[in-house]
């Protein structure tokens, strides 16, 4: 992945994409039905840069266990996408925060919330241990809900940016 | 209990800081952080892994490891409960939202093998904390090695943009910076010591 603060593109919420910055990716088209291209995200470790790269195999085993099928994601197909092509797609910045705080954050900060909340209550040992779990569960629905709530407003859908041309790869691997 | 549970945050986070004073999760720490989203998304996901595996490897120490005098298996079940916590961090952000997982998944596989999230796991046993303490301490820790991670992808940034001599480009200014910002956080020791 790697950043890009300006590239040619329309609005998006009323603000030109230009000055959003965006967070690039590459993927690849795997299916087109109608208006919908089906495309998949290119896997590439993020620990590209490392020496040790090539003889690491924890990424490896990690995508073999991890089918691909899983992360694929619908484009509009207003670029008239043929399958087997490599795209670059990026993503707002922000919506990578917002995504990140729902799902990781918010259910850590109710499973401590609701542990303290038992322990100034006076709560015994296992009680808080409880009360910590159904905060954390109570935390996991809310951000499935929030969750929801972005996917409709199509906070987190990736955006077409361009055909990948032929020698482009991942900078922040090589970085 | 509040000023126990900040100084706890503050030692855990700044004074004793997972990556510049205990040396651990260092391989993710000049590997990820080439740009400060990746690194944002890689401490996030970390900050999960890491609370939730030390969560579980407590209740699993002191439930089933201490009364059964089972401690010489420690390092092995965390192992395992860290693999299986990853596990479960890529179930939940499935489950949450497909396009989320394809968003952050790709942060996963190198949090399996982070040496950090099995420090703090071990840490937590060692000092034997209470559950709550456990909670807030690795919360904590973990927020300690986020907060590092985007600073150093900040300054490493900056630095893609500056004129390094060609002796010091790339790793060797890298790790030049990484030792100043070491230098910087041994200041928070005299704050407290934990």
């Amino acid at each position: 992945m790697q950043t890009q603060d300006t590239f040619e593109g329309g609005f998006d919420d009323g603000r030109p994409l230009r000055s959003q910055a965006l967070v690039e990716g590459f993927a690849r088209i795997v299916a087109v039905e109608g208006p919908t291209a089906w495309a998949e995200p290119e896997r590439a470790a993020s620990c590209g840069s490392c020496a040790t790269v090539k003889t690491c195999g924890s990424a490896t085993a990690w995508f073999k266990l991890t089918p691909a099928e899983a992360s694929r994601f619908p484009l509009a197909n207003d670029f008239n996408a043929r399958i087997g092509e490599r795209i670059v797609v990026g993503i707002r910045q922000g919506s990578l925060l917002r995504a990140s705080s729902l799902a990781y954050a918010l259910p850590l900060l109710t499973l401590i919330g609701a542990g303290l909340f038992a322990q100034a209550k006076g709560a015994s040992e296992g009680l808080t241990i409880l009360a910590s779990l159904a905060g954390f569960a109570l935390g996991l629905l809310i951000a499935h809900r929030g969750a929801k709530f972005l996917a409709a407003r199509g906070d987190l859908a990736p955006i077409f940016l361009r055909r990948s041309s032929g020698g482009e790869c991942d900078l922040s691997a090589h970085a | 209990m509040v000023t126990q549970y900040l100084m706890l945050i503050v030692g855990a986070a700044l004074v004793n800081n997972v990556i510049l004073a205990r040396f651990l999760g260092l391989c993710s720490f000049m590997g990820v952080t080439t740009r400060v989203d990746t690194a944002v998304g890689m401490g996030m996901a970390t900050t999960f892994v890491i609370t939730v595996s030390s969560i579980i490897d407590w209740l699993i120490d002191t439930y089933l490891l201490m009364p059964y005098n089972l401690t010489y298996l420690r390092t092995f079940v965390f192992i395992l409960v860290i693999a299986a916590a990853v596990q479960f961090t890529e179930a939940v952000v499935r489950k949450v939202s497909p396009t989320m997982f394809q968003l952050l998944g790709i942060y996963l596989p190198l949090i399996t093998t982070n040496c950090a999230v099995l420090g703090v796991a071990l840490l937590v046993v060692v000092e034997k904390q209470t559950f709550m303490q456990c909670v807030v301490f690795s919360f904590a820790s973990s927020l300690g090695y986020s907060l590092v991670m985007a600073i150093f992808a900040g300054l490493r940034e900056r630095i893609a943009l500056a004129e390094v001599p060609r002796l010091f480009a790339g790793p060797p200014i890298g790790f030049i910076t990484a030792s100043l910002l070491a230098l910087a956080f041994m200041g928070f020791s005299g704050m407290q010591t934990n």
